[in-house]
Order: structure tokens, then C-alpha cells, then sequence
């Protein structure tokens, strides 16, 4: 076996074997599978539709309108439950209906009950004044078909500013995962090089591999080895969720709308993409990093500025999320800094150009390049000197 | 053959670390690096291993450039760890046995043979970090071993050691230089260097000043060593008269009475047993070339007071090999 592949396995074997990777392993399978299962209770809280009552004199009167209301309710899929039975005094709203005889159609009011919230009620509004105007119209003479056509709703489709004809809340909703799991996994697995590189470094175990491997071998062995153990990691979790998601039946409904079909082996090629850009953009500032640090109290002084770096990104991609066309998000999402995550957004969100997409990934690689250069003089310089840490030691021209 | 350093420089910013060392090593030697703290011993030693760069100098081992020269044929015990903490003993010595070109079977192999030989065996499962520093030495020892490197080079080895294990690593060392290796070695302790090493190196200030084989330095030392022990009875008065007649003044004077005296190696001629008969009934009496330590000592005082001309070398024509 050649060095290169003998480094890798040990820096791969050490990453799995570790008591800290084997623990947010569990840890990390454990939640995703608890919150699965918990998935259906909160989605029944958050999705109980809101009841209503009616209520009033005549009792014709008030059955009519049950019936009406439950019918177009349904027709337009609004959720709502008309009580007819049981506990009516549970009711979120209660319809009050009452006809006098100088009036011509029906008087309703809306009292908002336990539970009720004042949109649900705009709501019921709106469907009320629809029934009242349909009964003005029957008063003045429209034949039951044409008030059927009239009141037949109109086909109006949404288009996004990219002309996708998908819907776009379940992409959103996905995106936010992946920018998550992209600026959670980047970060946690290049403070694990870091680690990584200053325990050798502390252990003066590098000094003996030196001897017999070059710098960017031994470095290119590390965020490699480290890169892997983390895709494992995080195919063990997935794998997981899926598990549970077989298992529990419950929970596919679930899953299913959040479109989890439409997302085809091409988007998660690309997420792995973004997630190996990022990883090795990262990867090469933390190794970099942890080969000038001599104590590990001067690890959290020398992180600061990587991680400042990636949260600055991760806020442009929150602001991205919601106005992608801005000439900021666009410019920033070429930055290598920010690449991962805003060209992973502008990607999904379909608002990515050519352009834009070309550049951004030539300026990524080129700065991998640069990296991987600077981090092994940074390296090679700093992994056999201790001395407290300070910005200096990042320089290559120092000597 | 062998390896050869030839005006070696190296900064650290602004200061020298290393100024126009030189260093000859035949193969199949012991050769010691002897020096103070800091003269540069442990940076030589990293740039010939190609850890660190170096400014000027020309570094070939069996007359190839440094940079033809595959790395496997070096290997290196630094000062003190060197091992991955978290690792097992035997697993340790496969990885490295395997890293420096072994077959995993071979390595496992020789990882047993060294675990046996190193009187290792029952730590054969512990982690490095388990492991006492005298056991940890001897692991780092092993795990250079393992492949059968041609150069060896240790950073201190006897540090850490008791005396039973110093006498096994003498032993290691020797088989080692008879199975073909060379071995570079510093040490602080000239009484194990006197007894390893055919050849030393005196670095100071961070060039060498003195270098041969351990006889002929002694030999052709500036200075003897003139050893005379009075009986006791009128031992006081004897020596007494015996240092104000020739100006002598004792370097040391040792539990038994007796006391030694710096000459000159000219003034190693004269008739001293006479002069030191005249004032008293002796009991020991020698005229010795001095040891290595009295020659450091010597060496190192008198480079400590010379200027150092660091500006005379120029920073231009670095090189990266």
C-alpha cells in the first residue's frame, strides 16, 4: 500500500473508532429517529382543523346553513369541521344565523370560541359572504346553473420568478435542511481536522511521519480520511431515518410532503458536492490553523476567524432563502468563503445562472488549490515549533 | 558515502539557527552529536530527516542529493513521544512497519520480534499513553526499527531510561549498526556517548567546532589531563606547595582525595612524576588525554566567548530541498 492509502485508513479507522464520533453518532441516529416518530403527534397539533357551530333560529334556517357551510368548506378543501353533534360548546368559532322577516337573506355573525383564532374567522367570513351573495343572486333571478358557473373558482396558477412550475414551499423547506446539514457537517468535520492535526502535533507523532511522507501527502491523507469518516457518519443517519421511516407507516405521509420523491440522485450528487467544496475549503483553513497552535487553550482563539467566516455565510444564505435575486447573495454566492451554501440555495432555488454556477465552482476549485498550498507551508512551518498562537504564524512569508 | 552535510544554514526570522555546518558520516557508524541547548543539534537533525527547509548547504546521502534520496531509508526517534496516543502498542509498530514499506505480514512479523526483543511483551495491547516513559522510549525505538531503516536518527534516546534499559539500547544500537544501519544520535550524557559512539560532533553556536572519532579528538585535544593523589597523612601541605610551585589550580577534586589539573599538551612532556614526587608520598599518578566531557566543557566556555559574525552569511540562495 502506498503511504497516501495507509494514512487515509488510519486517519479514517481513528476518526470511526473515536469515542466522541461513535457517540454523536448514536446521539445523532438516536434524535433523527425520535423526532420521526414524534413527527405525526406535533403534525396532528399544528394541522387540527378548526371547528364551528351554528347556530340561531329558524332550526331550517340553521341545518341549511350546516349543510352549506360543510359543503364548501369541502369544496375548497378549507380546514374546517362543521359540528352537527357531541360537544358543540367545543367549537373554535360559532356561526350565529337568524332571518327577520323584512330582510332578505340571513344574518350571520361570528363569535370567536376557545381555540378560535381570529383568521380562521376572516376566513369563515369570506365563505359566509359568498353564501350571502348567492343567495341575492337566486333572489334576483339567476338560474341555478349559471349561479353554479359564476361561482365556479378560477383556475389562477402561481409561477416563480424562474417560470418552475413546482410548488415552492416543500423545495424551501428542503433547502433550509440542506443548508443546515451543509453548515453543521462543514464546520463540525473541519474542527475535527483541527483536532486531528494539533493532537499529532501535540503527540510529536508528526515529526516521525514527516520523516517519512511529505506535508501536503500527510495533509491531503488527513482532510481525505476525516472527509470520509464524516460521509459515513452522515449515510449512517440517514440510513437510520429511512429505517424508521419503512417501519412506521405514520410517518410517510409525512415524509411525502415534503416532496421527498422529487428529489432525484442528481440533487443529492450535488449536495455531496457542496459538502466536499466546502469541507475541503474549511478542511484546509482548520488543518492550517491547528498546525500553529502549541496549547489547546489557543484553539479557541485561533478558530475564531474561520468560524466568523462561515457564519457570515450562513446568514447571506438566510437572507438568500427569502430574496435570492439580490446582487449581494448573487455576488457572495461566488465567494469561496460562501460558496457551499449560497450556490447550493441559488442552485435549488432554480435562480442560478451559467454563468454564475461556472465561475463560482472555478473560483471554489482554484481556492481548494490555494488552500491546500498555503495550509501545507503553514504546516510544514508550524507543526514541529510551538509557540503561542497568533496571527503572524498563518503567513507563509514568515520565517 | 555515507551522509554528508556541507555549509549548512538555517534562520528563524531574523536569527541563525544552523551557520556553515558541516557533517561527515561514514556508513555503518555510530556517530554522536554533541552540543548545548540550542546549538542547533535537533535542527539538523529535521532538516536531514526533510522536515524543515534549509537556507544554504548541500546535504547528499550516499552521494545523492537529499531530494533522490527515497524517505523510507531514513528513519527518526524524536526527543521524547512520537506515538499516537491513542493507539495499542503492536498496532503502532504494524502502521509504521507498513508505512516505511513493509507488507502487513512482514511488519506484524517484525512488530513481534521487537516487541520480544524490547522486553515489551506484556504491553503489547496498551496505548502509548498507558505506557511508562521508559517503555514509551523503547516503543518509539522499535517503531524506527521496525523497517530497517539505513539512517537512524535519535534525538536523545537515553533520555528517560533506567540502567538496565540504557545497556539494552547500547546493545540495540550496536546490532543495528552491524545489520547495515548508520545512527546519528545526540545526547547531553557523554559517558554513553563515549561508550557508543566512534565518531562525535561538537556543535556550538550552531556550527561545528570539533569533529572526528572519540580518540583522536581525545588525542589531539590542546589540553591533558594531569591526575595526582598525595597519601593522606601530609596530603594538604603536599598539594598545596605542589599547586603554588607551578601555578596550578585543581578542575576537580573527587571524593578520594585526589585532583586533577588542566595542562597544555605541550607541557605534558615534562618530567611531572619528579615534580609531584618532590612534595609528597604519592598514591596516583597519571597523565591522561581528557575526556569528552573535560573537552565540552572546554569547547563550549570558549566558543560562548567568541563574537559571533552573524552577519557575514547571506540569506540569498535559499534552499527548499
Amino acid at each position: 500500500m502506498k503511504p497516501f492509502a495507509i494514512l487515509l485508513r488510519r486517519d479514517i479507522l481513528e476518526g470511526i473508532r473515536s469515542r466522541a464520533f461513535i457517540a454523536t453518532t448514536v446521539v445523532a441516529i438516536i434524535l433523527v429517529a425520535a423526532m420521526l416518530v414524534a413527527l405525526p403527534f406535533l403534525g396532528r397539533i399544528g394541522q387540527a382543523p378548526t371547528s364551528l357551530v351554528v347556530t340561531g333560529q329558524p332550526n331550517s334556517l340553521v341545518s341549511q346553513t350546516s349543510r352549506d357551510l360543510t359543503s364548501i368548506l369541502s369544496n375548497q378543501k378549507l380546514p374546517f369541521v362543521v359540528l352537527t353533534q357531541g360537544r358543540r360548546e367545543d367549537a373554535n368559532l360559532v356561526v350565529m344565523v337568524h332571518q327577520s322577516p323584512h330582510q332578505s337573506v340571513p344574518d350571520y355573525r361570528i363569535r370567536v370560541a376557545n381555540g378560535g383564532t381570529e383568521t380562521a374567522a376572516s376566513i369563515l367570513e369570506g365563505v359566509l359572504q359568498s353564501l350571502t351573495r348567492n343567495d341575492r343572486l337566486r333572489q334576483a333571478g339567476l338560474s341555478p346553473t349559471v349561479l353554479a358557473q359564476i361561482s365556479e373558482p378560477a383556475v389562477i396558477p402561481i409561477t416563480t420568478p424562474s417560470n418552475s412550475t413546482h410548488s415552492n414551499l416543500p423545495a424551501i423547506s428542503a433547502i433550509y435542511a440542506a443548508m443546515i446539514f451543509l453548515f453543521m457537517t462543514i464546520l463540525m468535520y473541519s474542527q475535527m481536522v483541527l483536532m486531528g492535526v494539533s493532537s499529532e502535533k501535540a503527540s510529536r507523532v508528526s515529526e516521525v511521519l514527516l520523516t517519512r511522507v511529505p506535508t501536503t501527502s500527510l495533509l491531503a491523507a488527513k482532510l481525505a480520511g476525516i472527509g470520509l469518516a464524516g460521509l459515513l457518519q452522515v449515510m449512517a443517519v440517514l440510513v437510520s431515518a429511512l429505517l424508521v421511516s419503512l417501519i412506521d407507516p405514520r410517518i410517510r405521509p409525512l415524509v411525502e410532503r415534503f416532496h421527498v420523491e422529487g428529489i432525484s440522485p442528481e440533487s443529492l450528487a450535488l449536495l455531496v458536492l457542496f459538502f466536499v467544496l466546502g469541507f475541503l475549503i474549511y478542511g484546509a483553513i482548520f488543518a492550517a490553523v491547528g498546525a500553529t497552535i502549541a496549547r489547546p487553550e489557543d484553539a479557541r482563539n485561533a478558530v475564531t476567524l474561520p468560524m466568523m467566516m462561515a457564519m457570515v455565510g450562513y446568514g447571506l444564505a438566510l437572507v438568500g432563502i427569502a430574496s435570492p435575486h439580490l446582487l449581494i447573495i448573487k455576488i457572495a454566492s461566488i465567494l469561496p468563503p460562501f460558496f457551499p451554501l449560497l450556490m447550493m440555495e441559488q442552485v435549488s432555488l432554480g435562480v442560478a445562472t451559467v454563468w454564475q454556477w461556472v465561475l463560482g465552482l472555478c473560483l471554489a476549485l482554484g481556492s481548494i488549490w490555494g488552500l491546500m498550498q498555503w495550509a501545507a507551508i503553514i504546516y510544514r512551518k508550524n507543526l514541529i515549533v510551538e509557540q503561542p498562537f497568533h496571527l503572524g504564524l498563518l503567513n507563509p512569508r514568515q520565517r | 558515502m555515507g551522509l554528508t552535510v556541507e555549509g549548512l544554514v538555517k534562520y528563524f526570522g531574523p536569527k541563525i539557527a544552523v551557520s556553515r555546518l558541516n557533517l561527515s558520516l561514514s556508513n555503518q557508524v555510530i556517530h554522536g552529536i554533541i552540543g548545548p541547548n540550542g546549538a542547533g543539534k535537533t535542527t539538523t537533525m529535521r532538516i536531514v530527516l526533510r522536515m524543515m527547509d534549509y537556507d544554504q548547504g548541500n546535504i547528499r546521502w550516499n552521494n545523492s542529493p537529499l531530494a533522490n534520496v527515497p524517505r523510507e531509508r531514513f528513519a527518526y526517534v524524536p526527543e521524547e513521544r512520537g506515538l499516537f496516543p491513542k493507539m495499542g502498542l503492536e498496532e503502532q509498530l504494524v502502521f509504521f512497519g507498513t508505512l516505511w514499506g513493509l507488507t502487513r505480514h512482514d511488519a506484524s512479523q517484525k512488530a513481534k520480534e521487537w516487541i520480544e526483543r524490547l522486553e515489551l511483551g506484556p504491553y503489547r495491547q496498551f496505548k502509548a499513553a498507558e505506557l511508562s516513559k521508559g517503555n514509551a522510549r523503547k516503543a518509539q525505538i522499535a517503531v524506527a526499527l521496525v523497517a530497517e531503516p539505513e539512517l537512524l536518527i535519535l534525538d536523545e534516546p537515553f533520555e528517560g531510561l533506567d540502567p538496565v534499559n540504557v545497556r539494552l539500547l547500547k546493545q540495540i544500537l550496536n546490532e543495528a549498526k552491524s545489520a547495515g544501519s548508520t545512527v546519528l544520535l545526540s545526547s547531553h550524557t557523554m559517558e554513553f556517548v563515549e561508550d557508543l559512539c566512534e565518531n562525535i560532533t561538537l556543535i556550538a553556536g550552531g556550527t561545528d567546532v570539533l569533529q572526528g572519532s572519540i580518540q583522536d579528538v581525545r588525542e589531539t585535544s590542546r589540553f591533558r589531563i594531569l591526575q595526582v593523589r598525595y597519601q593522606r597523612d601530609a596530603a594538604v601541605r603536599a598539594y598545596t606547595a605542589f599547586e603554588n610551585q607551578y601555578a596550578l589550580h585543581p578542575i576537580r577534586i573527587l571524593f578520594d582525595g585526589s585532583r586533577w589539573y588542566q595542562i597544555s599538551r605541550q607541557e605534558a612532556s615534562l618530567p611531572w612524576l619528579e615534580r609531584v614526587q618532590q612534595w609528597g608520598q604519592l598514591s596516583l599518578f597519571s597523565v591522561a588525554a581528557p575526556s569528552l566531557e573535560d573537552i565540552y566543557v572546554e569547547t563550549v566556555v570558549d566558543v560562548a566567548r567568541r563574537p559571533q559574525p552573524v552577519s557575514a552569511i547571506s540569506r540569498a540562495g535559499r534552499n527548499d530541498g
